[in-house]
């Protein structure tokens, strides 16, 4: 038992039918560590792609919230995950961010592991050990592993719902975009950056705020000359048919800017031609096979979050990982998304541009960064920290849909998905564990937000 | 073979004094008067190198990551965004301050063009409490025309892996 769930009043953090949130939820070090144990210790999150690991003994090392982890190949074609840390007194494992191997020695004594995580070879163990040694009480800590997509995941909790369940609703859209259409590659190395603010102020952000578009990025959007150029400045307030967002049971969200994928990629840009020439010719195809409302959704703008810290932008082709160091710093990782059948200019196209918009040098990712900063280090002010966060845009019109899985709120600029991740994280920051979640009326998430 | 061959004396003085300008141009935000010094074929790249062991060489992905990539037309979209006055993360203004050294002047024997080898240390300070700094190495390749002396080359090896500065939104 935590000490945690006594000083936390989790029911006070968020109050779903009004759209509102604590503050504090972006500060006090107590949530923050209720949130290592009950969100990062039930989640999935992002560990690596296929297409960073395709061959075996290949591996890369990532952090699961502050535990770093890394993740190989093995020889059978199958994905195993360990937390980075040697069982003998603790020192990192693996220096490397990516490689391949046949095994790992720790640099402190030496104890060797073999690419299933067993503890294999311990220097003079006859001579000092003299048979005592356990070897096989003495392996790596094994993480459960998952994959969607050719995307792998990580879950430190052996009693949460299968990966595919725990996507639920958004396996419909995410599927548009990372099988129909041939399926996705992470192009890597990643990106690493810092920023001092809390993980959920970008993960928030990507999940559903469309609102910021035209005033955070109006410099950027005017200079970049795209789709979006119009909303720039808020000149041309977005109407109904401009989009949608979609939210779902655990959190994961996004919204949707219709028949804007490229948007931010400069018309006169390589990636910005070839890429409007690539959605010319396949949109048409994918309607084929999906419809003309389903198959729209490609070909348009997402800006999304898998609960809790794994964001994307499909149209931009942004991957983003935001894990927390502490309730006022991240570490950001950016790799692009490309997909498999695009030829390779595009792809290298694509790489260009997602980093001249979205990368660590980003035009529009800069734009959002004092933003996110300044949202967590003002509450250093007890007054600051003491209110209320608001989420209330577009409350009260989230509906169901008889094509579109989830809750939807039906304009551009909303904060359904907003409201259904905060809905999410509440019921899982308070939650003992799975089975107390999954054992609630499944559909009981869906009349928390639309009010039914 | 494109020979390089050290460049000594008057000839080195003017290339250090051209960064120099360049440098100033850029810290005070002159930013059009800083594009004239910049060739219409401009390739400007920065990258970040992943760590990888001495010995792997079974890992054949790139362990490198172009944060910066860009030509003539993306630069000056980056100076359209400051003169919109819309650009709010650097309103009040930013101050950035760019020291160069250990510069190296080479002149490559086909071309004339001068190669140039350099390490750079900037301080950035944005509001009041945000001073970050980066030390990274600049190689890249100055063309003398009747425009006078421009940048047609510059490939900026970013030293840290994980970028502590937030983000590299400014001229490298």
């Amino acid at each position: 038992m935590s000490i945690n769930r006594t000083q936390v009043d989790v029911e006070s953090l968020v109050d779903v039918r009004n759209g509102i949130q604590a503050k504090k939820i972006f500060w006090d070090q107590e949530i923050y560590d209720l949130e290592i144990e009950q969100i990062f210790g039930k989640c999935w999150q992002f560990l690596t792609h296929d297409s960073l690991i395709p061959n075996p003994g290949d591996f890369t090392t990532g952090f699961m919230a502050e535990d770093e982890v890394f993740v190989m190949r093995q020889d059978d074609g199958s994905v195993k995950a360990f937390l980075n840390v040697c069982s003998h007194r603790g020192a990192r494992l693996v220096a490397a961010e990516a490689g391949n191997a046949r095994a790992f020695s720790c640099p402190y004594h030496g104890w060797s592991y073999s690419m299933d995580g067993a503890l294999k070879v311990v220097p003079m163990e006859k001579e000092l050990y003299r048979g005592a040694l356990d070897k096989s009480q003495f392996g790596l800590r094994e993480i459960r592993v998952e994959s969607y997509r050719g995307l792998y995941y990580g879950n430190l909790d052996p009693q949460a719902p299968s990966l595919s369940d725990y996507l639920g609703d958004v396996k419909f859209y995410l599927d548009i975009w990372m099988e129909v259409n041939g399926g996705i590659e992470l192009v890597g190395p990643p990106s690493r950056s810092l920023l001092n603010c809390n993980w959920k102020t970008p993960a928030e952000n990507f999940v559903g705020d469309a609102y910021h578009v035209g005033w955070t990025h109006v410099a950027s959007l005017m200079a970049l000359g795209g789709e979006l150029s119009s909303i720039g400045g808020m000149e041309a307030p977005p109407n109904e048919g401009l989009g949608m967002q979609v939210t779902s049971r655990f959190g994961h969200g996004f919204g949707v800017l219709w028949d804007t994928a490229p948007a931010v990629h400069a018309i006169g840009s390589d990636a910005g031609k070839l890429y409007r020439e690539w959605f010319a010719s396949r949109r048409p195809k994918m309607v084929e096979k999906l419809g003309a409302q389903v198959g729209r959704i490609y070909g348009s703008h997402l800006n999304g979050t898998i609960f809790p810290n794994n964001s994307y932008l499909l149209g931009t082709n942004s991957f983003k990982l935001w894990v927390p160091r502490g309730p006022h710093q991240i570490e950001v990782f950016t790799w692009t998304i490309v997909e498999k059948e695009m030829p390779s200019e595009l792809k290298n196209a694509i790489v260009t541009g997602m980093n001249s918009t979205f990368g660590t040098a980003g035009m529009l990712e800069s734009d959002d960064s004092d933003n996110m900063e300044s949202m967590t280090q003002n509450n250093r002010g007890r007054a600051t920290r003491e209110g209320k966060l608001n989420s209330q845009l577009g409350l009260g019109f989230d509906k169901l849909d008889s094509v579109f899985p989830g809750v939807i709120g039906q304009s551009a600029i909303g904060e359904t998905s907003y409201r259904g991740f905060y809905r999410a994280y509440k019921e899982i920051l308070g939650a003992d564990n799975w089975q107390t979640i999954l054992d609630l009326d499944p559909d009981a998430w869906k009349r928390e937000l639309t009010g039914q | 073979m494109n020979e390089l061959i050290p460049v000594r004396g008057a000839e080195c003085e003017e290339i250090v004094s051209n960064l120099y300008r360049e440098a100033r141009l850029l810290d005070q935000e002159e930013y059009r008067e800083w594009l004239k010094m910049v060739h219409a074929d401009i390739q400007y790249q920065a990258f970040f190198q992943q760590l990888r062991y001495r010995k792997d060489k079974r890992y054949k992905l790139p362990d490198k990551v172009y944060t910066i990539d860009e030509r003539h037309d993306f630069l000056v979209a980056r100076i359209r965004q400051f003169e919109t006055g819309m650009q709010w993360s650097v309103d009040p203004a930013e101050r950035i301050r760019r020291f160069l050294s250990n510069v190296e002047v080479f002149k490559a024997a086909d071309t004339g063009n001068y190669h140039v080898l350099l390490n750079v240390f900037v301080v950035r300070n944005r509001r009041v409490h945000d001073e970050t700094t980066y030390s990274y190495g600049r190689e890249e390749e100055w063309v003398r025309g009747e425009a006078g002396l421009q940048l047609l080359k510059r490939v900026v090896s970013l030293d840290q892996r994980f970028l502590h500065g937030k983000n590299l939104n400014f001229f490298l």
